[in-house]
């Protein structure tokens, strides 16, 4: 009993040593190779975005002359700057059909995931597997009836429709962000709001609205993004230039400058602009959210 | 307030709203599809499953098909195995690790008609960015007509799985960094070799994080249709045209909403099958929670 003991001990000991020396002599080589591969990596992934940034502040004759990945003979910050003159209206839209379409998310989802979570009625899990279902509807099953919807409700070009339908989209992905999040807080919150004689409404404002801030945090920085880069919707909800939303505007611009590279370049960045500031700015939110949900792209 | 009215005062907004804008288009889809309707107008006249029985014989359509089946595998394989990838080698901590997490993370912040405004300068023949660094390596002869007839579909699937990619590492990070630490420890004090660490620890403990990254990528593949329309729209000659696409041109292009609503069922369908499993599961998990 005794020796067996012993003899184990000593392999153990063994298998730790070797595996120290294995450490001490492979592992910074193992290391520092993945390192070098992931920044190979990372340098490849980063490529595309690299060569637009550099090809919109370079002149075409350059670009032909040097080849696309030359550096500027000359900065041409012009290019950025006509880009975003010409797209001005086009992200003015965005905004208008943005921020409402988020605050409306956000609200409606809200009052939905606070209900889902925190109270018992019938139907419950039936209308949480609803709205998840739901989340994951294309949108080919809604646009021909939807456009034709909004034209009977004269709605078509006009903000409100894409506003609406930007609302509609968003809320099952939303409610269950929101049911999850307000599954997590302490149901004694509530009960001690009732105990105080305070109604559903007050308890729901009051209490689990500023609770909810590091969710909705995430929520806003995700549906702000989703709903901006949203293209499909822009083009059938549309006709006027005055309505279309800065996805639709670049291609009519890209439609316009065709082989001027450092133009379509330009205006590529200029349109990727606001959510590129979104999401370096709040990544973390955006990350959390990603992770919470995680049922989207 | 009545106590069994209040949920459905709290769930009404979102009902009304779904219901009106989302629910009810649902059901008007399918109708739509069983008619010949044109243009947005006047009503078509009931034709059964006619535009379904005319979808098995149209050639665009089933060349569609065939293109969103190369999506879906190539979906499913490519920006999933770079993720792991990515995902374990980024989770080794180093100075700078966050900075290389941002740019994995980047493209997600991009809108499909921006992804595909740069990747058709990329794909451009000659000048363009892919041609140029391949001639600068020395590696001309790898060089194709991206965007001809025979590579455009590929060529669209590769821009839309590097930012494919970028959410498949964000969901593996997640899952990786849930695995507890201690568990891997012990397996490399019990001798362990790296590939069975791998395949017998953290691979099966990423079930969870593969369920999302794999229905996302199915769903993304099946649906594509904004970065077909920025890129190619289609072209040429149908090389790159998928489902989507297709349902989007019958419908809009060719004002044949009745046939381009059973494109969009058909769609429906396919997305349905590989989604219902996965709600199953959530549903049963919720379940749990809440009794």
């Amino acid at each position: 009993m005794t020796d067996t003991t012993t003899h184990m001990t000593n392999s153990s000991a063994d298998v730790v040593n070797s595996s120290s020396l294995r450490e001490r002599i492979e592992e910074p080589f193992m290391r520092g190779g993945q390192i070098a591969l992931l920044v190979l990596l990372a340098l490849v992934f980063f490529l595309p975005v690299a060569g637009t940034l550099l090809t919109a502040i370079r002149t075409i004759p350059d670009i032909t002359q040097n080849g696309s990945w030359a550096l500027p003979l000359s900065y041409e910050w012009s290019n950025l700057s006509l880009a975003f003159m010409k797209m001005l209206p086009y992200l003015k839209a965005s905004a208008i059909i943005t921020l409402p379409s988020v605050a409306g998310t956000l609200l409606v989802s809200m009052m939905a995931g606070y209900a889902l979570s925190r109270m018992r009625f019938e139907g419950r899990i039936w209308m949480f597997l609803v709205i998840v279902s739901l989340s994951f509807v294309p949108v080919h099953t809604q646009l021909i009836p939807v456009f034709k919807l909004m034209s009977d409700l004269g709605l078509h070009d006009t903000f409100w429709a894409q506003i609406i339908v930007h609302i509609m989209r968003q809320i099952p992905f939303a409610v269950l962000i929101m049911t999850n999040f307000f599954n997590t807080v302490p149901g004694e919150l509530r009960e001690a709001g009732r105990i105080d004689g305070a109604s559903e409404w007050t308890i729901f404002q009051r209490i689990y609205v500023p609770v909810a801030r590091p969710a909705l945090s995430a929520l806003i920085v995700l549906e702000f993004t989703w709903i901006w880069n949203d293209l499909l919707w822009g083009l059938v909800l549309t006709q006027g230039a005055g309505k279309k939303p800065v996805t639709v505007g670049i291609l009519a611009f890209q439609g316009e400058y065709e082989i001027a590279w450092n133009m379509v370049a330009s205006g590529a960045v200029i349109a990727a602009i606001p959510t590129l500031i979104v999401f370096l700015a709040f990544q973390k939110h955006f990350i959390r959210g990603m992770t919470m949900g995680s049922v989207k792209g | 307030m009545n106590a069994r009215l209040t949920p459905w005062l709290f769930l009404m907004p979102a009902i009304v709203i779904y219901g009106i804008f989302g629910a009810y288009p649902i059901f008007q889809t399918f109708a739509i599809s069983l008619t010949d309707q044109v243009g947005v107008a006047a009503p078509g006249k009931f034709v059964g499953l006619q535009n379904y029985a005319a979808l098995l014989h149209d050639d665009y359509f089933l060349n569609s098909l065939k293109h969103t089946g190369i999506w879906v595998i190539a979906f499913l394989l490519v920006p999933n195995t770079l993720a792991i990838s990515i995902a374990l080698l980024v989770k080794q901590t180093f100075w700078g690790a966050s900075l290389i997490k941002t740019v994995f993370f980047l493209p997600l912040a991009l809108s499909f008609a921006i992804v595909g405004v740069i990747w058709g300068w990329i794909y451009e023949p000659d000048v363009g960015l892919l041609d140029q660094l391949l001639i600068g390596l020395g590696l001309d002869g790898l060089i194709v007509e991206w965007l001809g007839p025979d590579a455009a579909n590929y060529s669209v699937i590769a821009a839309a799985a590097w930012r494919q990619t970028a959410f498949a590492t964000v969901i593996f990070l997640a899952g990786l960094s849930a695995i507890p630490q201690e568990l891997l420890e012990a397996a490399k004090v019990d001798g362990g070799t790296r590939r069975q660490i791998f395949f017998r620890i953290t691979l099966p403990l990423l079930k969870p994080a593969s369920t999302i990254a794999v229905s996302s990528a199915l769903i993304q593949a099946l649906l594509a249709t904004e970065i077909v329309l920025t890129m190619t729209e289609g072209g040429p000659f149908g090389s790159s045209e998928v489902v989507g696409y297709r349902m989007y041109m019958e419908t809009f292009w060719n004002y044949k909403f009745g046939y381009g609503a059973s494109i969009g069922v058909i769609v429906t369908l396919m997305t349905a099958a590989f989604v219902v499993p996965y709600v199953r599961r959530m549903a049963k998990a919720q379940e749990r929670d809440w009794s």
